[in-house]
């Protein structure tokens, strides 16, 4: 699979391939990176100001059933892509939030701060999700926001009292269905939702496989969009799933033609919530994530109830390791999908990443780092700030740089 | 004549409290080199002991606070961004300490998000449970789905000893925790008078029992303890009263009493922490369904920062703030503890609506600096005794 260096891939300016192969000007990256542009904060509280129903949270596993409820979800990262070292000046001396915490809760609660006025005011968090997050969002209600909590309900182990957990946790699905309209869940509304949220990640499990064959034709940045996308369809689902249909036309023809540039195949685990930088920096080493262990690309079940779908659907994140703290999910279980995204991508490495002050990342990383230690896998640890406006640190840059070229060698 | 009565009942006393913490170091020894017979530690006062006892199995809380080389043991596994509590906890598997090398199990009701990290973490040395501990504690949904996961518990108890756990002894281990617990809050009680006839460090070392010495043996033992406090003459005066509020202190952190109570000469009469008074104001219900009762008097206790709504626990330690009449609150959270550090405001802001100084620690257990920690400790002393620290008990309460 791997060649030798014969000629290098060129980038453009947005990380993406820009080489023979390269999607970078076609329709549907163009599509693609449209879609992401409108996407952004001021257009989704215009949502709001118009009189849809816009909530903070309920991105992850639950957005199905928030989607059902004619309910847009906003994820907490979108507080973070702008303005966030002033929001986190403003949660250090506002809120007093302790210097140590990771710059991801200060960024989110100054923000939400800074917003108060604006027009979306209800918040949703999931009770397993980290402390700091859960502890943050308490200062919100001081600022009017109304703070709904699913609570905490973890599957630690496989098979363990899984129908007590999913009877608990569809009840607390019902209340935020009560919450954000008054009403029970609308299964079928919900099947709706699960379907076609199916369909769409079929599409998307697709798109991964082809990049395995044709890793150079769609950049790391833009399969992070794809991947961030099939969970809030950048609020336009038609649109969304006509991108990827064109990204299947293209990477299916792509692929027809063997790929013979160099690269290291990588699975990235962990985030990179300050943006696109860090696999901007990656790419230009010659690395290609091909392997995303944070986003889930499992399918919600249809052969059951729909709560009870996104019920088990959760649990299985949480213990594949899946969906990371914000869903509760397994520290010493992560590496199992780690380890079969390398098996499944050839992957030369791994790049373990997560935000500087953030306790799970930085556990799960020991435990990974061990793990494949002994399995010879080699795995490089990389920290990071959700501020996407800052530059690379110099460590960013010669940890990958040099991780990688090792990996060459 | 007076005074030499008063210094004999004083100092049989401080003998019988003596004798206390020398039982409970014993328990420990006596824990490690008990044989044929199940060793549990848990980690979280959520965990209902009661049902530990039922079980029949040598049980201890995993309390201690471990050295800087234990918290840096612990380090291999967290790196620095848990709180030293937490890491002492890891650093003491990794180090092959006897106490906690000997358990067969350990069980996490999950507290916060650390702790359960810690668990995971935990498990490479010994099998751990962790069990789900719901945050909504008012929600009846939250104590029928605490009920089951309680009665997980139990069985998985008995899978442990071989022998199924029997509610009758439930019930009767109820009723022996409901008096430990009551004998344990009416001997911090003392504390309110005017001149506490216990120390705060005396206090938390009563609170040790709670952890590491079976119901019966405490019972009895706090039972002489607090015959002898009662029976002490209260001296005259009124020193300097203080409440210390958040973050765990843990057994053996007690670097911040010993600057303010040996050093400096004020007295802290009041602990809202988790291994202070809290786990001691609910009582569970003796009759009906053992399971519920235990489920909602757990939820009942008060509450860990991490409960919802948090306004529960801010109310909590505010009132204890005034049942305790404090001149100053002693704010501590250990350095990534986020259940206290983030939430410090809410809590700081309780204590200025009650006009109490307060001042701000955030800690760990290192010792490099503790002259800056007794520097800010004894200028925050000296600027309450000259605020008033020493008026009378009765000018202060009716103020």
């Amino acid at each position: 699979m791997l060649r030798p260096a014969t000629e290098t891939s060129p980038r453009d300016d947005a990380g993406k391939s820009t080489g023979p192969h390269s999607a970078a000007g076609s329709d549907a990256v163009k599509a693609l990176a449209e879609l992401q542009k409108e996407y952004s904060l001021e257009r989704i509280e215009s949502w709001a100001r118009e009189g849809r129903s816009v909530i903070w949270g309920g991105n992850s596993w639950e957005a199905p059933l928030i989607l059902s409820c004619d309910t847009t979800p906003v994820g907490f990262a979108e507080l973070w892509k702008e303005d966030s070292l002033h929001a986190e000046s403003v949660a250090e001396s506002y809120h007093q939030i302790p210097g140590e915490f990771c710059s991801m809760i200060k960024a989110m609660i100054g923000r939400l701060h800074l917003r108060k006025d604006n027009a979306i005011k209800r918040i949703l968090f999931f009770g397993s999700i980290c402390e700091p997050i859960s502890m943050v969002l308490d200062h919100a209600r001081h600022d009017g926001y109304d703070v709904h909590c699913i609570d905490a309900a973890t599957a630690f182990k496989e098979g363990e009292r899984r129908t007590e957990l999913v009877a608990f946790l569809i009840n607390e699905l019902q209340k935020v269905a009560l919450w954000l309209t008054g009403k029970p869940v609308d299964e079928d509304r919900l099947s709706e939702e699960l379907k076609f949220k199916n369909k769409m990640v079929r599409k998307v499990r697709r798109i991964l496989d082809l990049r395995l064959k044709t890793p150079f034709y769609l950049g790391s940045t833009a399969t992070s969009q794809v991947l961030l996308g099939s969970t809030h369809y950048f609020g336009q689902r038609e649109r969304y799933e006509q991108v990827l249909d064109q990204l299947l036309v293209d990477l299916e023809a792509a692929s027809a033609k063997p790929e013979k540039r160099f690269f290291i195949p990588l699975v990235l685990a962990g985030g990179v919530a300050g943006g696109p930088k860090l696999l901007k920096i990656i790419e230009e080493a010659n690395g290609v994530v091909l392997g995303w262990v944070i986003h889930s690309t499992s399918d919600f079940r249809e052969d059951i109830s729909p709560l009870e779908a996104v019920a088990h659907y959760l649990f299985d994140a949480q213990l594949k390791g899946e969906l990371g703290e914000g869903a509760g999910a397994s520290a010493t279980l992560r590496r199992r999908r780690v380890e079969e995204l390398v098996d499944k991508t050839n992957a030369r490495g791994i790049i373990s990443s997560f935000v500087t002050g953030c306790p799970y990342g930085s556990v799960v990383q020991g435990l990974e780092r061990q793990y494949f230690k002994k399995k010879g896998v080699p795995l490089v640890g990389l920290e990071h700030s959700v501020h996407a406006q800052e530059p690379p640190t110099e460590e960013q840059v010669t940890r990958i740089k040099a991780f990688i070229e090792m990996l060459a060698e | 004549m007076a005074n030499e009565a008063r210094d004999t009942t004083w100092q049989a006393a401080k003998l019988n409290l003596r004798e206390f913490a020398k039982l409970v170091d014993d328990e420990q020894q006596s824990l490690i080199d008990a044989k044929g017979t199940k060793k549990v530690g848990y980690i979280c006062n959520y965990t209902p002991v009661e049902l530990l006892n039922a079980a029949g199995v040598r049980h201890s809380r995993l309390v201690k606070t471990g050295s800087p080389k234990t918290v840096s043991a612990g380090e291999l596994y967290t790196q620095s961004v848990f709180c030293d509590f937490t890491k002492s906890c890891i650093g003491f598997f990794q180090e092959d300490d006897p106490f906690y090398k000997s358990f067969d199990k350990v069980y996490n009701f999950h507290s916060c998000s650390t702790m359960k990290r810690a668990s995971e973490v935990i498990e490479q040395f010994v099998p751990v449970k962790l069990l789900n501990l719901p945050k909504l504690r008012s929600s009846q949904d939250a104590r029928n789905f605490f009920r089951e996961e309680i009665i997980n518990f139990k069985d998985d108890l008995g899978e442990l000893t071989g022998t199924r756990v029997q509610d009758e002894e439930v019930r009767r281990q109820i009723t022996i925790y409901n008096r430990a617990r009551a004998l344990l809050k009416q001997i911090s009680e003392l504390r309110k008078g005017p001149y506490p006839v216990i120390s705060g460090a005396e206090f938390l070392d009563l609170v040790r029992g709670y952890y590491y010495l079976p119901g019966e043996k405490l019972v009895q033992a706090l039972e002489q303890v607090q015959r002898h406090l009662e029976g002490i003459p209260v001296p005259p005066g009124r020193p300097l009263r203080l409440m210390i509020s958040g973050s765990i202190m843990a057994d053996g952190d007690r670097r911040l009493l010993n600057i303010l109570e040996n050093e400096l000469g004020a007295r802290v009469v009041i602990e809202d922490h988790c291994a202070g008074v809290r786990p001691f104001y609910h009582r569970v219900a003796e009759a009906g369904d053992p399971y519920r009762a235990l489920a909602n008097g757990y939820l009942d206790q008060a509450p860990c920062a991490r409960m919802k709504p948090l306004e529960d626990g801010v109310t909590f330690s505010g009132k204890l703030a005034r049942e305790y009449s404090v001149d100053g609150v002693v704010y501590v959270y250990l350095k990534f503890c986020a259940c206290y550090g983030v939430s410090k405001k809410e809590f700081i802001s309780e204590f200025q609506k009650q006009d109490l100084p307060i001042l701000e620690i955030s800690s760990d257990y290192s010792e490099s600096d503790y002259g800056q920690l007794k520097t800010r400790i004894e200028a925050f002393v000296e600027v309450l005794n000259e605020r008033g620290g020493t008026i009378s008990h009765e000018q202060y309460v009716n103020a």
